[in-house]
């Protein structure tokens, strides 16, 4: 579910840009459905599929991981979304498309039946080679910002407290960041100009080398790196700044 | 020089010394707001409970947890004047100043960014807007960098250096909560807790600001003093206590973006 609420933040332009229009085109159909069963049929009321074409209609789903979409249509015209997911959870099927200069946009969550799985089980399968010789570091840090909260007393002040930034600082590291997912995950942007919409990705380049290591792991996570620069290295964000800094000598 | 006014018993001379504010009411009711608080959770799902209000203010001094110690360290250090200049662009300038906040709080490169490049939400004129409005706006498109902006008060965005409107692209605000309007002090103090600046209103005031900390004050009413970024022309940040100083509008700006 959480996954699905971030990833709603990427097309945050998306759901901007559409108020007032989403009610005109939704995606009707189940809200559950079987993991590795039948596909699901997602009707796409609204819209027809000659103007998702004339205006450029993207289809998105989240996550992408064991999931897939298929557009289509019927022999009348009416466009809908065949859905298949191999994994529980929750995921999110959303259409945008242009329309008289508009960006339109409409989204459905479907889940399985029964309760989410733990996210993100995988182990790193990127296990981190050999430690680099003592030094000074580079620390960057990546979070979920709505769970702040949720997060412990020391994490908190690693992620987003001065002092602690000023301490590691005054003990010659640097401290390079501290962002948010969505901040730094693909986000999709949609830009319209003279009618036409287009749908632009990326991650902000200064963050590009630390988020591919981060990708995927499960947050909150602290990227290190030597100062002068190197391998970089990501672990989960440890429960205490004693061992935070354990950890930056054991990087060492 | 930081100033502190009593809301209840001085709020008729903060109304009189700055007439020109701009906020306009509310017009989404807490929980049912499509596009304000559209992602994730609408407030933080972890309150701080009243006993402990004291103990979680007095940690977030200590650690500099709260936002209005990055402020100074970044956009606002000592002296520093936000400045709406009698524009009843309150909203532009309280959005920003949150946003910049939030900015700090992740780190990231202190840009000093220009509200009145908000002004295309209210077709340039000097009009007021709603929070919701701004906050869609500075999600949507972004805020100029000030440098792009030669006088930061001018309504004319043609007097704007070339490629503003993209530089605002890359100054967008991401995530945002709401807070409940009937129980404000503790979901404000839940956000500001967690380092996250606070996009305020008063309808007293007619007048938006941005939170960036909270004080214990067992002398004042219900024990706490609210620390504002004001935008008139102030030298630090002012205090205000008693009842008309809990916020009627309330939003946690948690994340920016920047592509």
């Amino acid at each position: 579910m959480r996954r699905v609420s971030l990833f709603m933040t990427t097309v945050a332009l998306l759901a901007a840009a559409a108020l007032g229009q989403a009610q005109e085109v939704s995606i009707d159909g189940p809200d559950t459905f079987e993991p590795g069963g039948r596909p699901v049929k997602l009707d796409v009321v609204g819209v027809t599929v000659d103007e998702l074409v004339a205006g450029s209609g993207q289809l998105i789903h989240y996550p992408r991981d064991g999931s897939e979409v298929w557009d289509a249509a019927s022999w009348s015209g009416q466009p809908y979304v065949l859905f298949f997911a191999d994994q529980p959870g929750s995921y999110l099927v959303a259409v945008a498309f242009c329309r008289d200069g508009q960006l339109i946009y409409a989204e459905h969550e479907i889940r399985s039946e029964g309760p989410d799985p733990d996210p993100d089980p995988d182990p790193d399968p990127d296990p981190d080679p050999d430690p680099d010789p003592p030094g000074k570091r580079q620390v960057m840090f990546f979070h979920e910002s709505d769970r702040l909260d949720n997060y412990g007393t020391e994490q908190q002040q690693m992620l987003v407290g001065l002092a602690f930034r000023q301490a590691l600082e005054a003990k010659g590291h640097r401290f390079m960041g501290s962002f948010d997912r969505d901040a730094v995950a693909e986000q999709g942007v949609v830009r319209c100009e003279d009618g036409q919409c287009r749908v632009s990705r990326g991650v902000p380049p200064d963050l590009e080398p630390w988020w591919q290591h981060v990708r995927g792991d499960p947050l909150p996570r602290v990227a290190i790196a030597p100062l002068e620069g190197g391998t970089i290295r990501d672990y989960p964000l440890p429960a205490t700044i004693a061992e935070l800094y354990e950890l930056i000598g054991g990087a060492q | 020089m930081i100033r502190r006014f009593n809301a209840d018993t001085q709020w008729q001379h903060l109304v009189d010394a700055s007439p020109a504010m701009g906020a306009l009411p509310r017009q989404t009711r807490y929980g049912d707001a499509p596009g304000l608080v559209p992602f994730g959770a609408a407030y933080p799902d972890k309150l701080v409970d009243e006993a402990d209000y004291k103990e979680v203010i007095t940690h977030c001094h200590e650690h500099k947890i709260f936002t209005l110690y990055h402020q100074y360290n970044s956009w606002a250090p000592e002296g520093f004047r936000w400045n709406q200049n009698g524009l009843g662009y309150c909203w532009a300038w309280g959005v920003t100043a949150a946003v910049m906040d939030c900015r700090a709080r992740e780190g990231r490169e202190t840009v000093l960014l220009a509200p009145v490049s908000l002004g295309w939400l209210v077709n340039w004129r000097n009009r007021g807007n709603y929070l919701e409005s701004a906050i869609r706006g500075a999600r949507e498109r972004g805020i100029a960098p000030a440098e792009y902006v030669p006088d930061p008060h001018s309504l004319s965005h043609r007097s704007y250096r070339d490629g503003w409107e993209e530089a605002a692209m890359r100054y967008r605000l991401g995530e945002t909560w709401d807070c409940d309007p009937s129980r404000m002090i503790q979901h404000a103090i839940s956000v500001l807790a967690t380092g996250t600046p606070l996009y305020i209103a008063y309808n007293w005031w007619g007048h938006a600001l941005e939170c960036c900390g909270i004080r214990w004050d067992e002398r004042e009413r219900y024990n706490v003093v609210w620390q504002i970024r004001n935008s008139h022309n102030e030298d630090d940040l002012i205090e205000l206590t008693g009842t008309r100083g809990v916020p009627d509008e309330a939003y946690g700006v948690r994340a920016t973006l920047t592509v």
